[in-house]
């Protein structure tokens, strides 16, 4: 399962390595090499902090959960008994920890967005999913990010998180149940919800 | 849920595009020595409340709490209720006291079984009631034979009631 895994997901930030081993790596850092831990971070910070940024929609909160997240997974590496991949162990512990944050600071709500990659050329590809009967007719990609930020942040977390794991990264349904500890028809279903509320959120932008 | 599988519609390709959200390039250079730096650094000890705010959702514990009050309500109100009840049937706890008194008479017999009579007259039998209160009640002896218990009397050596007049005499036959 594991070398499976490392095989779809080759290191980024590693390109030294000749291949990625996931089960050594989490092996060196379950014996205290922090060599080991660093190449775990750079494996999978683009993808926590992304996953983590996609649900709360501020990028400050965002590192901050995200540095949280490793720490505890490095803290408690040794509770990691292999049973799922590291990738999902490490998921449930970004999931959790930004769940129990949308909770507590429910009331504090700043959207803070990221620019959108520079090398990202389809502005005007996205603006043109936008109706030409929206009240403003002249709205930009920018703004056009923010709506669908708020839209996301009035889903409940359960929805946004199962959102931003297949619409926005491309998970499959299967991964995503492992990680939520659910089936996949839940998953399934909780999608189809989630979209449509996304979308009568975005009734007045979006063209039917 | 076909929805699910096609990937045409506008709002999937609008959530699609939020993959290119990304921070500064510089970003990602350091955070993963922000990270060690920060695991090196002592674990600031959490307080009570902070630990039980990670763990209990504000909300749900806000109506757990309510649920507990509301249901401690409930259950003050009916036992109040029943308490009233109970001194509405008997004013000034008489009964009560009676009832006390009785159970505590010691040597108290029981009493004596009644047998059953059955029989087609006495209904009553048949719902143990004693033979004297089933007995069919006779009338007064003095509406069944007026002026039976009237003594004669004599009044100057003749008497008043009897009467001596022929046509209320009667002959029988020598």
């Amino acid at each position: 399962m594991l070398e499976t895994i490392s095989k779809k997901h080759p290191a980024k930030g590693v390109e030294a390595m000749p291949e990625w081993n996931e089960k050594k790596v989490v092996d060196r850092a379950q014996n205290g090499d922090m060599e080991a831990c660093d190449e775990l971070i750079q494996q999978y910070q683009e993808r926590i902090y992304s996953t983590i940024y996609h649900m709360i929609s501020n990028h400050e909160d965002a590192a901050d959960l995200a540095q949280i997240t490793f720490i505890k997974a490095i803290r408690k590496i040794n509770n990691f008994k292999g049973q799922s991949s590291f990738f999902t162990w490490l998921y449930r512990i970004a999931v959790n920890n930004t769940i129990n944050f949308i909770r507590t600071k429910r009331k504090r709500v700043i959207l803070s967005i990221n620019q959108m990659d520079e090398e990202f050329d389809r502005g005007e590809e996205l603006l043109g999913l936008v109706s030409k009967e929206t009240p403003q007719r002249d709205i930009n990609r920018l703004e056009l990010q923010g709506i669908l930020n708020a839209a996301m942040l009035k889903l409940s977390p359960n929805h946004r998180l199962v959102v931003t794991l297949h619409d926005v990264q491309g998970m499959p349904h299967e991964q995503i149940g492992e990680i939520m500890d659910c089936n996949t028809n839940t998953v399934r279903t909780r999608l189809h919800y989630a979209r449509k509320q996304l979308q009568a959120h975005l009734s007045d932008y979006l063209k039917q | 849920m076909e929805s699910d599988t096609n990937k045409t519609e506008p709002i999937q390709e609008l959530l699609a595009s939020k993959k290119q959200e990304k921070p500064g390039k510089e970003f990602f250079k350091t955070f993963s020595d922000q990270v060690l730096t920060r695991l090196e650094e002592p674990t600031p000890k959490q307080t009570t409340w902070e630990r039980l705010n990670e763990k209990v959702d504000p909300i749900r514990a806000a109506a757990a709490l309510f649920a507990i009050v509301i249901g401690s309500a409930l259950i003050f109100a009916f036992d109040e209720g029943s308490t009233i009840a109970e001194t509405e049937s008997n004013p000034l706890d008489q009964a009560d006291s009676r009832m006390m008194t009785d159970i505590t008479i010691p040597n108290l017999a029981p009493a004596p079984p009644i047998p059953l009579i059955k029989s087609k007259n006495n209904v009553l039998a048949e719902f143990g009631a004693p033979k004297e209160i089933r007995a069919k009640p006779e009338p007064p002896r003095i509406l069944m034979n007026p002026g039976a218990n009237l003594k004669a009397r004599t009044v100057k050596g003749s008497n008043l009631l009897r009467n001596n007049s022929s046509s209320n005499r009667v002959n029988s036959p020598k």
